[in-house]
C-alpha cells in the first residue's frame, strides 16, 4: 500500500497509533489501541476487544474527479456511520460506532473477529478457504460442507433477512464483508462493510443484494457456492417466515432474484 | 517446427484475421507468441445509426475471402503450414456470428484442418496476457457489448462483477448517437475526443453495487439533459458555477468521469477481494487513454501495476482467437463440424481453461 | 474439361408441409449480385455508399460457382419470403416486416 495514504491519515490522527490490518477497495482499516475520547484506563463495558479499536479511513481516490471524490467519501462515510447506530438500536449484528469523522472519511469503530489457526482474519471468505484448503486431498471427512458450515450460511442467510426486513440493503455483499466471532453458542457471523449500503422497499434491490453475494460466492468459493448459497437461501428464508405477513415480501424477492439471474445470463449476449 | 494457426473473429462490426506463431514448448515471458500477421475491416454505418446484424453479416461475407488472403500473405504462411483454424464461437450477433463460422468451416475442409472454437471474451484476455506480460491480473473487460471484471481462478475466468443492465461501450455509443457524433474507430472514441475539452463536471447518478454496477439509468439522465441543452430548455444542472452555460464537451467529460470511477472502482473491489496487484485492461473501450490513466492512478495506491494494449489488440481482432485457439488446441481442443454452432450467449466462465495450471 | 460433366452445380431441398428442390440452370446468366444480398433499405436511406458488395465471380470452375449460388439463395429467399407471408396470413399478423423492429444491435465491439 501507499505510503502516502498512511502518512495522510496520521495527519488527522497525530500521537495515535496506527496499524495497517488491510487495504480494502475504498478504504484502508487501521488497528489502534487508543480509544478516541476515553483515556487509556477507561474502556467502555459493552465493547468487544476493549483495548483494540478499528479506524476505517477512506482516503481521496485521485483516480476520481475531486468533486465526485469529495462528495462519495463524505456520503458514504456519513451513511455507514448512521447506518452503523441504526443497526445498534435494531439489535442487528454490525460493529458499534464509536466515532465519525465525515469529511475526513474517517469512522472509529468495534474491533471485531479473531485469528484463524493460519494467522489470518476470521472473515467468511478466509474461513472457507481455510476449510477449502483442508478439504484438498482429504476424501474421508467432510470439512468444507460440514454441519458447522451449514450453521453459518444459515445465520448469514438469517441476517441478511433481517437487514431486509428493515428495508435496507447491504451493497457490497461479499465472503470478505461477513466476519466471524466465537461465540458460547458457536460461530457467529456479524455483516459489515457498510460503505455503499442504502434503503429500499423495493424487492428488486434486496433479489439484487441477494444476486451480488451468490455470484460472488460463485467466483470465489467455486466448488461449493452452489451448497453455500442454498444453506444461505434457507436461513433467508426461515427469518421471512417467522410472520405470515412476511411470506409475502419473501416470495416477492425469491421471483425477483429470479429475473435478475435471467437478465444475468441474458446480458452475456454479445461479444 | 513451431504451430501456427489462423483465426477468424467477426462477432460484431469489426471482421479481422490474424495468424499466429506459437514456439514450441510452453509459452512463457521467455518463450513468447510472435503476431505474424493481424488484419481488420470495419462494417461502416451510416452517422448516427447502430449497425444491424444482416448489414453486419454481408460485410463479413463478402470481405472475408479477401482478408484471409491478405492475412495469410502477409504472415507469408501457406495453409499446408498451419496447425488449426479457430474461430469465434460467441458471445456476439448471430447472423455476424455465423457468416464468418461458414468461412471457417469451409477453409478448414478445404486444406483438411481441425477446427477450434474460441470464447470471444476469452481470447480478448489471453492476447492482452500475451501482449502485456501481466501473469495473473484482474482483468477489466470493456466493449460495446460487455462489461466486466473477471480473475483466474482454478481453471476458469470468473465473473466476479459485471454491468446489471447496459454494456460501457454501449451507453458511450448511444450518446454519441443523442449527440450524432460517429461511432468509428472504436466504442467511445469521438466521446473521448470531446470530453478532453470538457472542464465542468455535471452530476450524475453514481450507481455501483458491490462488485457490479448499472448504466441505464445514467444513459437516461444524460440523454436527457443533452435534449434540454439542444432544445435551449432551462435546467439548472445546465449552469456551471461561475454562470456560463455548460457544453456538450462537458455533458461528455462528465460521463466518463462518472462511469469511468464506477468501473475503476469496482475493479479495485475485486483486486482487493482477491488479492491481486495486477490489472488489465481489454476490449475496444479500454482504448481509453482517461480510463487507463484512472486505472493507473488506482492500481499506483496499491503499488499494483495496470496493463493495457493499443488499438491493435484491444479493438476485436483475428490474432486474439487465433492465440486463444492455439493455445486450446496444444492442450487437445478440437472442435468437429457438428460441434462448431456458434452461440450468441456463451459466458466467459463456462470455458474450461486447459492450458493453465498455476 | 466440359462445362456438362465437371461443372460445380449447388442444390438445395426444402421439407415442411411443402416441399420444394431448389436447382440452377447452368445455361442461364448468374452473377454474385443477387436480387436479395444487397444492403438493406435502412442503410441506403440513410445515404450509406455501399462498398461491401461482393467481387465478380471469375470464370473459372469455382468462381462460377460463386455465382450459381448466388441465384439458389435468391430462390430460397424469395420461397421463404412468400411462406413466411401465407403463414401470416394464416396467423392474421405480418411476419415478414413486423411492426417491432428487431432490436437494433448495440454498436461497437
Amino acid at each position: 500500500m501507499s505510503s502516502a495514504i498512511v502518512a495522510q491519515a496520521q495527519s488527522y490522527l497525530s500521537g495515535i497509533p496506527l496499524d495497517v490490518i488491510s487495504q480494502g477497495a475504498e478504504a484502508v482499516v487501521f488497528l489502534t489501541t487508543v480509544h478516541p475520547y476515553l483515556s487509556g484506563s477507561m474502556h467502555p463495558s459493552d465493547i468487544q476487544n476493549s483495548s483494540k479499536y478499528i479506524i476505517k479511513y477512506r482516503p481521496p481516490k485521485t483516480y476520481r474527479h475531486e468533486v465526485l471524490d469529495k462528495q462519495l467519501t463524505k456520503s458514504r462515510t456519513a451513511a455507514e456511520a448512521r447506518l452503523l447506530s441504526k443497526l445498534y438500536t435494531l439489535e442487528i449484528p454490525a460493529p458499534k460506532l464509536i466515532a465519525l469523522d465525515a469529511p475526513h472519511g474517517m469512522i472509529w469503530m468495534e474491533y471485531l473477529g479473531f485469528e484463524l489457526p493460519n494467522g489470518q482474519i476470521s472473515s467468511l471468505k478466509n474461513w472457507l478457504w481455510y476449510l477449502e484448503k483442508q478439504q484438498e486431498g482429504n476424501t474421508t471427512a467432510s470439512i468444507a460442507l460440514a454441519d458447522s458450515v451449514k450453521q453459518v450460511l444459515i445465520l448469514v442467510g438469517q441476517a441478511i433477512a433481517k437487514l431486509h426486513l428493515q428495508d435496507i440493503v447491504h451493497g457490497d455483499l461479499t465472503s470478505s464483508n461477513i466476519l466471524l466471532e466465537q461465540k458460547k453458542e458457536g460461530l457467529q457471523p456479524t455483516l459489515i462493510d457498510f460503505g455503499l449500503s442504502s434503503y429500499s422497499p423495493l424487492a428488486e434491490d434486496k433479489a439484487v443484494d441477494l444476486y451480488v453475494l451468490e455470484r460472488a460466492l460463485t467466483s470465489t468459493h467455486p466448488v461449493y457456492s452452489k451448497t453455500y448459497n442454498k444453506w444461505l437461501l434457507q436461513g433467508y428464508e426461515e427469518t421471512y417466515s417467522k410472520k405470515t405477513n412476511n411470506k409475502r415480501k419473501y416470495t416477492e424477492v425469491s421471483k425477483r432474484l429470479e429475473d435478475v439471474r435471467l437478465r444475468g445470463r441474458k446480458r452475456s449476449m454479445l461479444g | 517446427m513451431p504451430y501456427y494457426s489462423l483465426g477468424l473473429e467477426g462477432s460484431a462490426n469489426k471482421l479481422g484475421v490474424g495468424v499466429i506463431e506459437h514456439p514450441l514448448e510452453k509459452i512463457a515471458a521467455h518463450n513468447h507468441a510472435n503476431v505474424l500477421s493481424n488484419v481488420r475491416d470495419t462494417y461502416v454505418t451510416p452517422p448516427g445509426e447502430g449497425f444491424l446484424p444482416r448489414d453486419t453479416a454481408r460485410h463479413h461475407r463478402n470481405w472475408v475471402v479477401r482478408l484471409i488472403k491478405q492475412a495469410l500473405q502477409e504472415a507469408n504462411i501457406r495453409p499446408d503450414q498451419l496447425n488449426c483454424i479457430c474461430f469465434t464461437q460467441g458471445p456476439g450477433m448471430g447472423a455476424p456470428l455465423q457468416s464468418v463460422v461458414i468461412a471457417a468451416r469451409t477453409i478448414a475442409q478445404m486444406w483438411d484442418l481441425p477446427l477450434v472454437g474460441v470464447n470471444h471474451c476469452i481470447g480478448h484476455i489471453e492476447m492482452g496476457r500475451e501482449i502485456t506480460g501481466a501473469t495473473n491480473p484482474v482483468v477489466l473487460y470493456v466493449s460495446g457489448g460487455n462489461t466486466q471484471v473477471i480473475a483466474y481462478s482454478r481453471q476458469r475466468y470468473r465473473i466476479f462483477g459485471e454491468t446489471l443492465d447496459i454494456a460501457v461501450g454501449n451507453c458511450l455509443d448511444r450518446f454519441a448517437r443523442t449527440l450524432r457524433i460517429p461511432n468509428a474507430p472504436s466504442p467511445g472514441y469521438n466521446i473521448e475526443q470531446l470530453a478532453k475539452k470538457g472542464r465542468h463536471l455535471v452530476e450524475l447518478p453514481y450507481t455501483v453495487k458491490g462488485m457490479d454496477l448499472s448504466m441505464s439509468g445514467i444513459l437516461e439522465y444524460v440523454d436527457s439533459l443533452a435534449h434540454d441543452l439542444f432544445q435551449g430548455k432551462k435546467n439548472k444542472q445546465l449552469i456551471r458555477a461561475d454562470g456560463s452555460k455548460v457544453t456538450v464537451e462537458d455533458l461528455c467529460f462528465s460521463l466518463q468521469e462518472c462511469i469511468f470511477a464506477m468501473l475503476v472502482e469496482i475493479t479495485e473491489r475485486a483486486m482487493a477481494h482477491v488479492g491481486s496487484r495486477e490489472v488489465l485492461i481489454v476490449g475496444g473501450v479500454g482504448c481509453n487513454e482517461r480510463l487507463q490513466e484512472m486505472m493507473g492512478m488506482m492500481a499506483k495506491d496499491r503499488n499494483g501495476s495496470i496493463y493495457a494494449t493499443d488499438e491493435r489488440f484491444c479493438i476485436d481482432n483475428g490474432i486474439m482467437i487465433a492465440h486463444a485457439g492455439l493455445l486450446a488446441f496444444r492442450t487437445g481442443t478440437r472442435t468437429s463440424l457438428g460441434q462448431s454452432v456458434c452461440t450468441q450467449r456463451f459466458r466467459t466462465d463456462e470455458v474450461f481453461v486447459s492450458w493453465r495450471d498455476d | 474439361m466440359t462445362k456438362d460433366t465437371n461443372e460445380l452445380l449447388p442444390t438445395a431441398e426444402y421439407s415442411g408441409p411443402v416441399s420444394r428442390t431448389f436447382e440452377v440452370d447452368p445455361s442461364k446468366p448468374h452473377s454474385t449480385s443477387g436480387r436479395t444480398n444487397g444492403p438493406s433499405d435502412y442503410v441506403l436511406a440513410a445515404g450509406a455508399v455501399d462498398r461491401d458488395a461482393p467481387t465478380e465471380a471469375p470464370d473459372t470452375r469455382i468462381g462460377r460457382l460463386r455465382a450459381y449460388v448466388t441465384t439458389l439463395q435468391d430462390e430460397v429467399n424469395e420461397f421463404l419470403t412468400e411462406r413466411m407471408k401465407i403463414k401470416g396470413e394464416e396467423e392474421g399478423q405480418d411476419l415478414v416486416n413486423p411492426e417491432e423492429e428487431e432490436e437494433e444491435d448495440q454498436s461497437g465491439l
